[in-house]
């Protein structure tokens, strides 16, 4: 009797693991006595040039010639703008807090280049142009979208679940590109104008801290975060070769 | 006790008939494996990822099945096809591809495969099977949808990449790429028989509201209202034919005095077009397996003296050649054989041989205009010195449309390098083309089968005459017999 009952028993086990809901990956809640990590990006060596687009179509909008400029290095102090700094592997600490991002299509160009969205949450696409242009995303955990933006829609809003980096083009407009960057803690920045960041509230403990550009890659480095204190660190991107 | 044994009893028989089922399905499963093995995996490869042993040469690709890029779909922008999705295109094919159709399959067969191709990308297990969006019932088409349909053609700016005739000569046309980087055209909207996902006014609305996965084609699903998509599926059916409907004899009729002067005359309206089919040339190196242009409409008309032959074929992009971009001529070539023969043998195909020399009326848009070419196979033609060109050509290029005018004498003085234009005489034809900015040139060209080339004969008398005698005859014995009966009675 016993022995009949092995089978289905196994069965009825395996559909009771399968209906187990996934156990969320990061726990948000208050932090006390927090530390922060603050720092700049700066880039080495020549900046590569920029490219210059002659635009055939949508002039009045796009303009005549589109500067496709990648690496945006301030001139004054050598700071790199739309890094991204995040926590690798955080697994608990503060709560989540923005549930949507807006992303515009502006003069013809993705506006921010670089956005960021919580995992969950909602990203709001504006088109401020009134013509015609296309969100394509490339995803291997979302789902790969292509949508139509027509001149007479003013919001389409769509929702990532997964962490992931997605590219975003244009397919009417070659030149567009966009970064949507989506991810299920807290603890991710892009850097200013000057290539400044700031983390702020993390729990005291040691992180890998990771950097990232479209164009330049990543680079990481083990940090400790002490109690109420501030850690410095600072990073040079060079150019891929 | 005796209850407690029975529901336990119960249960086990319960649980038991679940691996029943799953062994059942493992069946269809193993067998759809078979199916693949033998139908499919010569194009799509052993693992599903669009790389068989014939993929080369194909254009476009074989769909890699393992990236979930799957173009004809009802389910929304970036979600996976339902397995109706995926049936159909086994049963029906892609339209336009090396993509059969495979409805001599069961359907029993036909959906093991899908049960198969989903196990090539995870997905299909982890997320649950997606809903087809819904369309409702079908707005019958009319002059009033088909002009809002127009309205909204131009709103949704359709014509950015398929052009404002539906060519698929849009601004942004000639950059598209698939989301692997390949490039990849617009389709051109009026030759509905090569839509990928079909051609009835529900595929259409399927396409621009779900989109076309891996492909730049995007969804209008979030901006477009049910009503609406019937209206512009039902224009987007009007910009063209869903049929090819070829045919193998150009008529030409004789007209009395001059023949259409350019493109447009009215008078073409009196001759009949007739569509072929052309496919890239893949009989001689280099090859050509993803040519743009497949169809070519041609009518004649001719007097007393000339021929003036019509020839329309659509082109998304006017090429001026420039070789460091890879961007050569459009052209298009007219080939007949140099002297007609009384057997029923014709030159080979591609550009004749020795033994029966071809005859081109040939134009390029490098500026060489049109020229009388002599040709006795690939790479051995020769262009007739100039006192012998006398071929006359207007070309028009509009929205994605080449058309171009060839007039030519009927009877000319080399009667062994020039094809004589005999009214009453089959003369095979057969065209080639090439589309510089495909990088087309050379051997790598479309090219068609020999087709016949008829100048109808003027009318004849002898139908009114001989009969109505004939009758006249007749009935005049039978009087005259019915006369003599009748004396002798």
């Amino acid at each position: 009797m016993i022995k009949r009952l092995i089978l289905p028993a196994a069965i009825l086990g395996a559909m009771v693991l399968l209906l187990v809901p996934e156990v969320p990956a990061y726990q948000g809640g208050p932090v006390a006595n927090g530390g922060s990590i603050t720092g700049v990006v700066k880039f080495t060596g020549k900046p590569p040039a920029s490219r210059k687009v002659k635009v055939t179509k949508d002039k009045k909008v796009c303009g005549a010639q589109q500067v496709v400029e990648r690496v945006k290095v301030n001139k004054t102090n050598s700071g790199l703008k739309f890094v991204v700094v995040s926590l690798v592997d955080i697994k608990k600490g503060k709560a989540m807090a923005s549930a949507t991002a807006s992303l515009d299509q502006r003069g013809c160009v993705f506006n921010p280049y670089v956005v960021l969205l919580d995992a969950g949450g909602s990203l709001g696409i504006l088109n401020s142009d009134k013509i015609l242009h296309n969100i394509h995303t490339y995803s291997r955990r979302n789902p790969s979208l292509n949508i139509a933006h027509p001149k007479f829609k003013k919001k389409i809003t769509k929702k990532f679940t997964k962490p992931e980096i997605v590219k975003i083009t244009c397919d009417v407009h070659k030149w567009m590109e966009g970064w949507l960057v989506v991810m299920d803690h807290p603890y991710y920045v892009v850097t200013d104008d000057n290539g400044a960041f700031k983390l702020s509230d993390v729990p005291a403990g040691t992180y890998k801290l990771q950097v990232w550009h479209p164009a330049l890659g990543k680079q990481t480095r083990q940090i400790t975060v002490k109690p109420k204190q501030a850690v410095k660190v600072n990073f040079k991107l060079k150019a891929r070769k | 006790m005796n209850k407690v044994l029975f529901s336990m009893l119960g249960t086990t028989f319960l649980l038991l008939l679940l691996p029943l089922n799953t062994l059942a399905q493992d069946q269809d499963l193993q067998a759809g494996k078979i199916l693949y093995e033998r139908k499919c995996q010569q194009c799509h490869g052993a693992q599903g990822k669009g790389d068989g042993p014939a993929a080369s040469f194909q254009s476009p690709k074989p769909r890699d099945l393992t990236t979930n890029l799957y173009t004809i779909r009802t389910t929304p922008s970036g979600q996976l096809p339902n397995d109706d999705d995926l049936f159909k295109v086994i049963t029906e094919g892609m339209p336009g591809t090396a993509m059969p159709a495979w409805s001599m399959l069961s359907e029993k067969e036909r959906r093991q495969l899908v049960r198969y191709i989903k196990t090539f990308s995870p997905r299909f297990t982890e997320e649950p099977a997606p809903e087809s969006i819904s369309v409702g019932e079908e707005l019958p088409p009319s002059e009033e949808v088909l002009e809002k349909g127009k309205q909204l053609y131009q709103d949704l700016e359709c014509f950015k990449c398929h052009g404002q005739a539906g060519r698929g000569d849009g601004p942004s046309a000639p950059e598209l790429e698939d989301d692997l980087g390949n490039p990849i055209r617009a389709v051109n909207l009026s030759k509905a028989w090569l839509f990928r996902g079909g051609s009835s006014a529900r595929d259409i609305y399927m396409r621009f509201n779900t989109g076309m996965s891996g492909t730049p084609m995007p969804s209008y699903a979030d901006s477009i209202e049910p009503e609406h998509s019937w209206q512009l599926a039902h224009y987007v059916k009007s910009l063209g034919r869903d049929q090819p409907n070829y045919g193998t004899i150009i008529v030409a009729k004789r007209v009395k005095g001059s023949l259409p002067e350019d493109v447009n005359d009215p008078l073409w309206n009196k001759a009949k077009g007739v569509n072929f089919p052309l496919i890239g040339q893949v009989i001689a190196n280099p090859r050509l397996f993803g040519p743009t242009i497949e169809t070519i409409t041609v009518k004649a008309l001719y007097n007393e003296r000339d021929i003036a032959i019509l020839a329309t074929w659509d082109d998304p992009s006017k090429s001026v050649p420039d070789p460091a971009k890879k961007i050569f001529s459009d052209a298009i070539a007219l080939q007949f054989p140099a002297k007609l023969t009384e057997g029923r043998e014709r030159p080979y195909l591609l550009l004749g041989d020795r033994g029966q020399p071809v005859y081109l009326l040939k134009w390029s848009s490098d500026g060489s205009g049109i020229q009388e070419v002599n040709a006795i196979g690939l790479g051995k033609e020769k262009v007739q010195p100039k006192e012998s060109q006398t071929a006359k050509a207007k070309v028009l290029y509009h929205q994605g449309r080449y058309r171009m005018l060839v007039t030519r004498a009927l009877v000319t003085e080399d009667k062994d390098n020039d094809i004589q234009f005999q009214p009453g005489k089959f003369i095979p034809i057969a065209f080639m083309a090439w589309d510089g900015s495909n990088g087309e040139r050379g051997s790598q060209m479309s090219l068609s089968s020999w087709y016949y080339l008829l100048l109808e004969e003027a009318p004849s008398r002898r139908p009114f005459l001989f009969p109505p005698l004939a009758m006249l005859i007749a009935i005049g014995l039978e009087l005259f017999i019915l006369k003599r009966v009748r004396g002798k009675g």
